[in-house]
């Protein structure tokens, strides 16, 4: 068995200088560009931490690894290049797990670096040695354990290649103290290694899936994550401007096309807009560019679109055919693919009939009572922020409501935990992508179980003074969890009551971080303004209906058409 | 030996005989819903090239062969997957 790839060209051997493989590693971050490293330090990893200072690199010192892993995965999205974490082996190494696991479900660039025990003690189950390198195999698109410091040049450039080609996605590279720490001759001019490629679209499947386009009475677009990871936004909104045709959206999807686009229809899925669900379930021509057929965007598998023919356009061709046979497949880069897709049907009628289910059943944001009622909220939010907004999102009822009722024009406007439903998530992003877009409005939103899973990240956004800008709704419960209670399990309440909360902004205060509290809908729009206005880190703890559900609802394993709605 | 039922498929891999390779590789036809139920490698003698063959079987009629085989495809240092029924009894 090899130690690293032999793919990996090796050095040539003229004119060596005497380096430490941490200086390398360093050295070789420097090469790729990287500015920003979220980390935390610890004993095994400590010669790269060494070697860090006097570097180019700014390193951004969290207080849980977890949140290190998260905040690249922000950086990530946000870049389209690889967000880099860094920890220590053992609980180091374990805390990135969730992190990682968030950017493969998500298909984010991410290059995760931990340190390892001394290579002669790997297996002895030495002080902090965890194997990081097999926690990890099914949640990384690959991985090393670097043997030889000499090697380090050359995975470090095969791993950000990897991690940000063909569909992204975390790669992992294992550092054993004694590779650090050992000093090799290297040249640092070397050829870097060749990344996989798409494949070039086919042409007979392009002019397939243009004649089926050109025959449909009512097909409708669909789109997901794939728009954003292929930076494909203007393609795709070229297309639906070519074609009039009427879209939806995956969670991932959404600010694909701007909210506020006259064909489109919204989110599909669990908490879609009905106007999406139904025109799907009418459509003869299902448009698939860039999603997967994900349970959650679906509903019951086989009554999903049931009488539509699929074209399904990807730049992962493991993603045709997985969940949902399309009569055209095309795999490849979603930018020419999607400009060559030139048909234009005609589809006048089908277009208003779309338009009127949108209208009939659009939101309505008039709540009875004086609360806040936290859909208005966001919407009001959105509409007074500027074009720079980045929306992160924790998970929960919030991060639905914050799909269905924010406004987003560019795909990473809108950073969410979809894949894996990260609870945490919120606050570790937005400190990603505040120093991936120093110029962006990031606003977090977040509830009450969520925001104490990362909380000490208030203390990060302090020492870095970085203005996040969090809105915390508080229903003093874990609130979806409520919710599926209350429906589907006959309303026996088990372990969601969060009565003992702290106080929100007490506890933001005691960070150093400014900090309110609304109970009433009358404090919105000056709670709205205090926040886009503030020029630090900022917390609006916002009190809600502890009994307020998410609207509408397609209870799992159902056809989507069966929703759900508020009484 | 074993009698392979009609749902069973060969897949043959050629891979980069890396560190953890085989671990990624029969890992991911597990994870993705599928019954190992043989298996046989080799490396050639350079040391850097192995071969993998594997007699699997979905977990459930609604697993594609075709899929598992892209899905090792993409594997980094895999370089070619190929697949066939394994109508017959299994070698």
């Amino acid at each position: 068995m090899q130690r690293t790839s032999p793919a990996l060209a090796r050095i040539e051997p003229s004119a060596p200088a005497l380096v430490s493989g941490a200086r390398m590693v360093v050295e070789a971050l420097e090469r790729e560009g990287v500015r920003h490293v979220f980390g935390y330090p610890g004993g095994a990893i400590m010669p790269v931490y060494d070697a860090l200072k006097g570097s180019s690199l700014t390193h951004i010192l969290v207080r849980h690894e977890q949140a290190a892993a998260l905040a690249a995965d922000a950086y990530g999205r946000v870049t389209g290049r690889p967000g880099v974490c860094l920890a220590t082996s053992g609980p180091g190494a374990t805390n990135l797990v969730t992190g990682i696991a968030n950017a493969y479900m998500d298909s984010v660039p991410m290059v995760a670096i931990t340190g390892q025990v001394p290579s002669a003690l790997i297996g002895t189950d030495a002080f902090q040695e965890v194997d990081i390198f097999g926690i990890t195999l099914p949640i990384v698109k690959h991985s090393y354990v670097v043997r030889d410091p000499a090697d380090i040049p050359h995975v470090f450039a095969e791993a950000f290649g990897l991690a940000a080609s063909g569909r992204p996605g975390p790669v992992l590279i294992d550092l054993p103290k004694d590779v650090c720490q050992r000093q090799v001759a290297v040249r640092s001019n070397f050829a870097p290694p060749p990344m996989p490629t798409l494949p070039a679209p086919d042409e007979n499947a392009i002019a397939r899936a243009n004649a089926l386009i050109s025959a449909a009475e009512s097909p409708i677009l669909y789109f997901g994550g794939g728009i954003a990871i292929a930076r494909a936004e203007t393609a795709l909104r070229a297309f639906a401007e070519r074609t009039g045709m009427p879209s939806v959206a995956t969670l991932k999807g959404l600010g694909g096309l701007p909210t506020d686009s006259e064909n489109f229809l919204g989110m599909i899925g669990m908490h879609g807009t009905r106007a999406a669900n139904f025109a799907v379930d009418e459509c003869d021509l299902l448009i698939c560019v860039g999603a997967r057929f994900d349970d959650r965007a679906t509903g019951k598998l086989d009554t999903f679109a049931q009488r539509a023919k699929v074209i399904h356009v990807d730049g992962d061709p493991a993603e045709i055919g997985k969940l949902r046979r399309p009569e055209v497949a095309i795999a490849g880069d979603l930018n020419l693919i999607l400009d060559q897709l030139t048909a234009r049907p005609g589809i006048d009628s089908w277009r208003a009939k779309c338009a009127g289910m949108k209208s009939q059943w659009r939101v309505d944001y008039d709540a009875p009572g004086s609360g806040i009622y936290a859909p208005a909220m966001l919407k009001q939010l959105t509409e007074a922020a500027d074009d720079s907004l980045i929306v992160t999102c924790d998970v929960g009822q919030h991060q639905m409501w914050a799909a269905q009722h924010c406004r987003f024009n560019r795909p990473t406007a809108h950073l969410t935990s979809a894949g894996l439903g990260t609870m945490g998530y919120g606050i570790p992003a937005g400190i990603g992508a505040l120093l991936a877009e120093p110029e962006a409005t990031v606003v977090t939103v977040t509830g009450d179980g969520s925001i104490m899973m990362n909380i000490h990240e208030l203390a990060t956004l302090r020492r870095y003074r970085l203005p996040l800008k969090i809105l915390l709704f508080d229903n003093s419960a874990l609130g979806l969890v409520r919710q599926w209670q209350e429906l589907f399990f006959d309303g026996n309440f088990s372990e969601v009551d969060l009565y003992d909360n702290p106080d929100f902004a007490e506890v933001a205060r005691a960070f150093g971080i400014e900090a309110f509290t609304i109970d009433c809908r009358a404090e919105v729009p000056a709670a709205i303004e205090r926040l886009l206005t503030s020029r630090g880190p900022i917390l609006c703890h916002a009190r809600i209906d502890p009994l307020e559900n998410v609207w509408p609802l397609v209870p799992p394993n159902s056809p989507n058409v069966q929703m759900m709605e508020k009484k | 030996m074993m009698s392979a039922s009609p749902s069973n498929e060969r897949i043959f891999v050629e891979f980069e005989a890396v560190e953890g390779a085989v671990l990624r590789m029969i890992g991911l036809v597990e994870r993705r819903g599928f019954r190992i139920r043989k298996v046989a490698m080799s490396e050639q003698p350079c040391g850097r090239r192995g071969s993998l063959a594997l007699l699997v079987a979905p977990a459930d009629p609604g697993r594609s062969v075709d899929v598992l085989a892209r899905q090792l495809g993409r594997v980094h240092g895999v370089w070619n997957v190929s697949h066939e029924s394994a109508l017959e009894q299994a070698a």
